[in-house]
Order: structure tokens, then C-alpha cells, then sequence
């Protein structure tokens, strides 16, 4: 995706709020004749343009229900394709941000429109953007922590509010995934609180995708588990080295030694007293400790936002 | 959610960073409790002097010589729990792992690793029976991860830091392993309140901080978070032994003097 980031009038529209992955297209129709045949006020109207637009998130699906809004104070709500119109936009007002309010998914975003040109329509479309996990201070690995946290607590909530639930597992193991449910999204609304609670900004809720997960499938279900646990120790493991403070790094070990302990139950559910999956604790005896990148790579199929890790300390 | 977390930030304010941590510790820390532990003998005393580092790798070393010695005193007693002896002798091979790695990292780095044998340590009363030794392999594993999850904040070097962590999260996996055994007193893969802790390892789950422990950070968790009992919300959290804590637990099986080369 490479859309044009120009305004008509070719400055650079500005934005606020995250980086996008994709970019943010804005771009202006000069002869916006087939949409101006369907809006009969704004063809009739000299002196009155058309600002549209597609909110998308960073796959390209529409975001609905998202809420945008001009800087003249006129608001809209997107559609299901995440498609949104302002038929009356004087251009006496010359200049207007379009605003798409942040949402549980996303942040804020905006751009500025120049709008000159009367009978016309100008586009702005939206990306919705890439959740920066900033190294450069512990709030950024407490961040890391908490998007992975999220992913596992979603996971276990979806596994547990599954209607074959009762059906997929027996009751030892789903006392055990109920446990395992509770942990992580004690894991994930501690984190959230700690990072606020220290003048910190949590991420965005992000959105989880198990597609490629079968819940009415046992196997499926926690092979998917060991996946994530064990990826979520690699990723404790790796980046403890860059908290500063001893009371987050102290903290941090207390939460991987329990994703380590569910690591190993749910081994050990799919094959007898197994500790990993398979190659994980390596000859050494040492269990992996992954870098931020890679362990953003393992978890991108299964989150719909992008993520990105910035500033990781080299040593 | 957030309102009674504010404190946090003063937390965080207070706390030294690591680097900091460090100078503290070579100042008056580390150095201090290895000399009054008296079964750490002069190899610990002659390694930390020259770094902190060297004796939390010394201590680590010591609890990793002490699994391995009883991994290998289990199975030669041929009471294992059922079915257990592959892995047994998976986690003997991960102890022995540590050994040797834990020995070859204070080496490299111009330190003297203590030395034991297999012969040094005692478990006399905790090899008779599959369920005798089922609860004292929970108890060592659950010690050894509260250990290093102890020391972490004190490691000043990343790269030891991280091995630590690396350790650390495979004693956790150990320790899930052993309590999932029907031998084991316990029921769950990981501390719960009211679970049987027999005389023997009881201790292993107290200390300054008790696996009961629902505050975190200096903030108490069942009010602070809602939606969740204050059982789960202790579960959810591993806790720290302190050195000293740990050394008390683990000086009752050491029996043989380190490093006089006795077999």
C-alpha cells in the first residue's frame, strides 16, 4: 500500500497519535463526477465540497462503528466497509482536520484537508496504525509484556467460553485451562494498572484473530497453548535484561515462572510428563530467550494490529 | 482499576536500576551474606570478592549441585513415581546441564566455581518411597525457582542475567512437572493457597514472602483488581526466597565439605 501522502494542495498531511505501518492516504478526486451524480446537494451547491473516506485497519479491512469527526465539529460514524461522508463542507472553512477518534483497537489519528475547490470531493482514508512498543524505557517492555499478556488472556477466554468446551476437554484439564485463563488475564489487567499507575501510557486493546485455531479440537486447542506459552516465556526471558527498574524485573520473574509452569502442564497434557515443546530447552538445560522481534513475528498471525518494537537496547 | 496503583510510580522512582543495584551491591551487599553462610566455604568468599556476580553464580551453582545430587540419588533408589523415570532422568540431565554451564560461566569470566560431588549432599528419610520423593523434588524444584527469581534483580551483568532467566524459567518447568505427579502432595502445576505442604517442604512456601502474597509492587492486587478471587490472584504470581531463606532450606541436605575433591 503506497498511497500518497499529499493533501490537495500537495503539503504533507499531518498526523498525530501512532506511526502508521502502511501509510495514510489522502488524495483529492479533481473530477468526482460519478459521486457528485449520487449527491445531488453537493453537485448543486457552489461553494460546498465532499470529504469521504475509508478507515481501514492495517489488513485492509473496514473498521465500522469508528467515529470521525471534522474540525467544522460535524461527526459521523463509519459503515461496515469503514466508509464515512461529510456532504456540506463550506469552503469558506478552508482548511479542516479530519479527526477518526481513537477506539478500544486503535489510537487517534488525523489528517488536514485544504478544501478549495467548491462541487468537489476529497478523500482522506485512514490506516488504522501500528501499536509502537518503545524500548527506550521500562514502559515500553512493561507494553511488550502486556500485548502478550492480552493475546494469552484472550485466547484462554475464548477456549473457556467455547460451547464445546465442556465437551472438548475433561475435567482435569479444564480446571486447568479455567486456571490458566484466570492467570492471564490477571497478568494482562495487572500490567494495564502498573503501567498506568506509573504515569505510563498502556497500549490499546489489541485485537486477537485464532482463525487458524480449531476449538472444538483438543489438539488444536493446546498445541496452540504450548505455542503461545512457551513463547511467552522466551519472550520474559529476553527482554528482562532491559528493565531498569529491580522492582519490574523482580516482578517480571514472578510472572514467567508461572508462564514457564503453564508451559510445562500443558506439555504435559499432550504427551506425558513432557516439560517443552519439542527443541525448546536445549542442550545446556537453558529454555530460549527471544528477541523482541521475534517474538512479534511468532505472534503476528495471531494479532490483527501491527506491532513494533523501537529502541531495543543493542546490549 | 487504576486508581489505587499510584503507587507505582513512586516505586518506581525509588528503585535503584541495575547498574545502580550493582555498585550497591559490591558495596555492602552480596558480599556480607555469603560470609556468614557457613556452608559456602572459601571458593564462594575467594570468586565474589572480585565481582557480585560471582557469588549469586556460586549460590546458583550450589543449588544446581544439590538437584543433581538428588535426581541421581532418586534414581538410583528405584522409588521414582510411576511412570516417572524418563522424567527424571530429563531433569538430572538439565541439573547436570546447569553445572557444567554454571561452572564454565564463572570460569570464563576469572571466577572460582565451588566445588561438589554427588556425595556431599544427604537426603536421608526422602528416598524410601515414590511419595517421599515426589515431595522433596517439588520442594527443591519450587525452592529453585524462588532462588534465582530471588537474585535476579541483583544480577548486574545482562548476559548472566539473562542465562539466570534462562535457568530459572526451567526449574519453573521442572518444579509444574513434579507437582503434576498423583505422588506429589500438590494438585496444581503451580503454588496454590490451602494445598498440602507436608513438615518437610513447608518452608519452601513461607519466607518473608509467602506464595500466598496477593500484593504486588506495593500494591494490593484483590482490591485493586476486580473480577478475581484472591486464590487466583496469588496463583498468578510466583514469589522470592532471599538468600538466606534459601540457604536454610538447602543447608539441611549438605553434608560433605566443598571442595575437597571427595567422591
Amino acid at each position: 500500500m503506497s498511497s500518497p501522502l499529499l493533501t490537495p494542495d500537495g503539503r504533507t498531511a499531518s498526523r498525530r497519535g501512532f506511526l502508521k505501518r502502511a501509510g495514510l492516504g489522502v488524495g483529492v478526486l479533481a473530477s468526482a463526477s460519478a459521486l457528485q451524480a449520487c449527491d445531488s446537494n453537493t453537485v448543486e451547491l457552489p461553494g460546498v465540497a465532499t470529504v469521504t473516506g475509508r478507515v481501514t485497519d492495517g489488513d485492509g479491512n473496514g473498521v465500522s462503528g469508528a467515529t470521525v469527526s471534522l474540525s467544522t465539529g460535524a461527526t459521523t460514524t463509519t459503515d461496515s466497509d469503514g466508509r464515512y461522508t461529510f456532504n456540506d463542507v463550506a469552503t469558506s472553512d478552508a482548511e479542516v482536520t479530519v479527526t477518526v477518534a481513537a477506539t478500544e483497537q486503535y489510537p487517534e489519528e488525523s489528517s488536514t484537508l485544504r478544501i478549495v475547490a467548491g462541487g468537489t470531493t476529497y478523500f482522506s482514508d485512514f490506516v488504522l496504525g501500528t501499536v509502537m512498543l518503545d524500548f527506550s524505557n521500562d514502559f515500553g517492555v512493561l507494553n511488550y509484556a502486556y500485548a502478550l499478556e492480552q493475546l494469552e488472556a484472550a485466547f484462554y477466554a475464548t477456549v473457556v467460553g467455547s460451547g464445546s468446551f465442556g465437551s472438548t476437554f475433561n475435567a482435569d484439564e479444564q480446571a486447568i485451562l479455567r486456571d490458566l485463563a484466570a492467570h492471564e488475564a490477571i497478568h494482562r489487567d495487572f500490567l494495564a494498572a502498573a503501567i498506568s499507575g506509573a504515569g505510563g501510557t498502556p497500549i490499546i486493546g489489541l485485537t486477537p484473530t485464532f482463525d487458524a485455531v480449531d476449538f472444538d479440537n483438543r489438539s488444536s486447542v493446546l498445541g496452540t497453548a504450548q505455542v503461545f506459552e512457551d513463547l511467552g516465556v522466551a519472550a520474559y526471558n529476553g527482554a528482562g535484561r532491559y528493565l531498569e527498574s529491580d522492582v519490574y524485573l523482580t516482578i517480571a520473574g514472578k510472572i514467567v515462572s508461572i508462564e514457564a509452569r503453564h508451559a510445562s502442564v500443558v506439555s504435559g497434557l499432550l504427551s506425558p510428563n513432557a516439560l517443552a515443546g519439542a527443541g525448546v530447552i536445549d542442550a545446556a538445560g537453558l529454555d530460549r530467550a527471544f528477541t523482541p522481534d521475534t517474538v512479534l513475528a511468532a505472534a503476528d498471525p495471531f494479532i490483527v494490529n501491527a506491532l513494533s518494537a523501537v529502541n531495543v537496547p543493542t546490549t | 482499576m487504576t486508581t489505587y496503583l499510584h503507587d507505582l510510580g513512586s516505586i518506581a522512582e525509588l528503585t535503584d536500576s541495575r547498574r545502580t543495584a550493582l555498585r550497591r551491591i559490591s558495596e555492602l551487599g552480596v558480599g556480607a551474606a555469603i560470609a556468614t553462610i557457613p556452608f559456602l566455604k572459601p571458593g564462594v568468599a575467594k570468586a565474589q570478592s572480585t565481582d557480585g556476580d560471582f557469588g549469586i553464580l556460586n549460590y546458583a551453582l550450589t543449588l544446581e549441585y544439590l538437584e543433581r545430587s538428588f535426581y541421581a540419588q532418586a534414581i538410583d533408589s528405584g522409588n521414582l513415581p510411576a511412570g516417572a523415570e524418563d522424567l527424571f532422568a530429563e531433569i538430572r540431565a538439565n541439573e547436570a546441564a546447569h553445572v557444567t554451564l554454571l561452572r564454565g560461566a564463572i570460569e570464563g569470566a576469572g571466577g572460582e566455581p565451588v566445588d561438589y560431588t554427588d556425595s556431599d549432599f544427604t537426603f536421608d528419610g526422602f528416598l524410601g518411597d515414590a511419595v517421599s520423593v515426589a515431595t522433596l523434588a517439588q520442594g527443591l524444584e519450587d525452592t529453585g525457582v524462588r532462588a534465582y527469581k530471588g537474585q535476579a534483580a541483583a544480577i548486574s551483568d545482562p548476559g548472566i542475567l539473562t542465562v539466570a532467566l534462562q535457568i530459572h524459567s526451567v526449574e519453573a518447568r521442572h518444579a509444574a512437572a513434579i507437582r503434576r505427579l498423583p505422588e506429589s502432595p500438590a494438585s496444581n502445576g503451580w503454588p496454590t493457597p490451602g494445598e498440602d505442604r507436608p513438615a518437610p517442604i513447608a518452608p519452601v512456601y513461607q519466607g518473608s514472602t509467602p506464595e500466598s502474597n496477593t500484593s504486588q509492587g506495593g500494591v494490593e492486587l484483590t482490591t485493586a483488581l476486580s473480577g478475581y478471587s484472591a486464590s487466583d490472584i496469588a496463583e498468578a504470581f510466583d514469589e522470592t526466597l532471599s538468600m538466606d531463606e534459601v540457604l536454610a532450606i538447602a543447608g539441611q541436605f549438605i553434608t560433605g565439605e566443598e571442595g575437597d575433591g571427595n567422591d
